[in-house]
């Protein structure tokens, strides 16, 4: 049941990431169209790729940190033993988990800043909106790297 | 309390947690210390959202990424081939330039050895080639070619570079035009060297009909470096708007033209393109975080007196950079030393009288060599697995290539005009 779960979470978060990048590449190929052909842009256009770029960094940080993408100095992962793997695995997990947890709370002030300054993002959608991602993601990773304290993915 | 701050920091980076999270670690550190609420380093983060060349990047990448899927490498090989495989030790000449369009192409080298390199190991074995220099050339070509745009490192340290001010400000197209010259030469050198070293093993006749076929087999890729080069230089497009171009024109041509890429396979393609700009975006958005704290702290300041108190010369300076980018390389992935080193160094350098668009291509030209610096540069690890060789034979294969290539890297670090060039034509 708990596979099930996190199977179509991730499903979904894979189908998110993709949708924003064809999204992204849209608007922005639309963008260039209106502005060469019809020398006029779409009002929300530029604002919507930069938040796409934005949610696109921040989808893609969670997926790489569900299947141990992301980069990192790969040192001792390159001359160590098992054991030592292991053990430095475990410290650098609850370190980055920690440190995404702060983030995650750290944002949660910035959007509720956001949100009373009720500032304009893409169109007629406030800005909040958009930056909520920062705290959901970094949430999301903060969580992943606590579980993978305790269950260790594969390096991929 | 702060040293075991900074302890803990370099530990955690050591021991190979994630670098976002290492440089948001030194970022929330660098505010915990100065009394600053950590809000700043999500409003940071948020700078992401700004800069409006950064959607470049995950365009260019997703770009690249479709090429290497599909036959390009193929392709690429057999035009090149065709074109310079009559000259004297034609076939390795062909693999410099063709690794070095693809790398410029698909940006992350790896993917340059995993795709080309597979394919051209066994031919410059078959041409007679030893085995040591066929090694050697397909695990250090895998980086040759991050000077030529769009490569996504040239990119990024553009991006990273204008963010701060140092007084002299620069076009992304200038540093463009600047990276041309030094591959270029990079790219001589190395054939000088081969044909020194092994101009008579093989030749193929050049024929216009072996010519013709390859440009008809490649002639809807062949538009690419165009769209991207005329695009860019003439002005016509913004950096960002070649980038969506490319992006939609490699997709359209992969996909549906040449079907090397299936539809069903496009998600997956966009999805492993996308986690790999998420997780170089996400330490660009942490280092500006970092690099607000450091220039608040006025750190890049104060390290160019520590070292000016020592080092007065510029040409002392440069050799230590040299040799520091060359530690770095090795250790670090090319963008991460991008985003984290480039806001310490650039002011000091600027300090030196080393013009940003300059320190740019010398930190590129050292980065690339860094890829495969023995003992642990990235791509002798890459070479070693995808070829099934010890990594120690790889290590003996790369010297000479990079004995060459570091002469290279003299010369555009000693004689700015190599990269400064476009200044003449202003």
């Amino acid at each position: 049941m708990l596979s099930k779960i996190l199977k179509t979470l991730r499903l979904a978060e894979s189908t998110l990431l993709v949708a924003l990048f064809l999204i992204l590449l849209l608007v922005a190929v639309a963008q260039i169209i209106a502005r060469n052909v019809f020398s006029g842009g779409i009002l929300w256009g530029d604002d919507l790729v930069r938040m796409g770029v934005l949610w696109i960094t921040m989808v893609g940080g969670m997926v790489a940190t569900g299947e141990d993408g992301h980069i990192r100095i790969d040192l001792v992962q390159r001359v160590a033993n098992d054991f030592w793997i292991r053990i430095t695995r475990t410290v650098t997990n609850i370190g980055a988990s920690a440190i995404c947890l702060l983030v995650a709370y750290a944002s949660v002030k910035f959007v509720h800043w956001e949100f009373l300054d009720a500032r304009p993002g893409v169109g007629a959608i406030p800005a909040w909106i958009f930056v909520s991602m920062i705290p959901f993601a970094m949430f999301v990773m903060g969580v992943r790297y606590l579980i993978q304290v305790f269950v260790p993915v594969r390096s991929s | 309390m702060i040293w075991v701050g900074i302890a803990l920091v370099l530990a955690l980076a050591i021991c190979g947690a994630p670098l976002f999270v290492v440089v948001l670690a030194a970022a929330i550190l660098g505010f915990f210390a100065s009394d600053i609420d950590i809000v700043v380093v999500a409003i940071e983060l948020y700078r992401i959202a700004d800069t409006p060349l950064l959607v470049s990047l995950p365009l260019f990448t997703f770009a690249g990424y479709v090429l290497a899927e599909a036959n390009t490498s193929e392709r690429l090989m057999n035009l090149c081939r065709s074109l310079f495989g009559w000259m004297p030790a034609g076939l390795a000449i062909v693999g410099f330039i063709a690794c070095a369009v693809f790398t410029a192409l698909t940006g992350a080298s790896g993917v340059t050895i995993v795709a080309l390199g597979a394919l051209l190991l066994p031919m410059l074995v078959k041409a007679g080639y030893p085995e040591k220099f066929s090694l050697g050339l397909v695990t250090t070509s895998g980086s040759l070619g991050l000077l030529i745009v769009p490569s996504v490192p040239l990119i990024l340290y553009g991006i990273v570079a204008r963010q701060i001010d140092v007084g002299q400000p620069f076009t992304i197209q200038e540093l463009f035009l600047a990276g041309l010259l030094p591959a270029f030469l990079m790219i001589v050198a190395l054939s000088v060297w081969t044909i020194w070293r092994h101009g008579r093993v093989d030749r193929v006749k050049f024929t216009g009909s072996e010519v013709w076929r390859a440009v008809v087999a490649a002639r809807w890729e062949l538009p690419l470096p165009l769209l991207i080069l005329g695009g860019i230089y003439s002005g016509f497009f913004a950096i960002s708007e070649a980038a969506a171009l490319t992006a939609l024109y490699a997709l359209i041509i992969e996909v549906f033209v040449y079907r090397d890429v299936e539809l069903k396979v496009l998600p997956k393609v966009i999805r492993e393109s996308m986690v790999m700009v998420g997780s170089i975006i996400l330490i660009l958005g942490a280092a500006l975080a970092l690099t607000n704290f450091l220039i608040d702290a006025q750190v890049p300041q104060r390290l160019f007196e520590v070292i000016n108190a020592s080092i007065t010369h510029p040409i002392v300076f440069l050799i230590l950079l040299n040799l520091l980018l060359l530690v770095l390389g090795a250790i670090l992935d090319i963008f991460s030393a991008i985003v984290i080193m480039v806001p310490l160094l650039l002011p000091v350098a600027v300090g030196y009288g080393i013009h940003p668009v300059h320190l740019g291509i010398i930190f590129i030209a050292n980065l690339q060599i860094g890829y495969f610096t023995p003992p642990i540069g990235m791509n002798l690890f890459i070479a070693s697995y995808r070829f099934q060789k010890p990594i120690v034979d790889l290590y003996a294969a790369s010297i000479p290539f990079m004995l060459v290539l570091m002469l290279v890297l003299v010369l555009v670090t000693y004689v700015p005009q190599l990269s400064m060039w476009y200044e003449f034509f202003k």
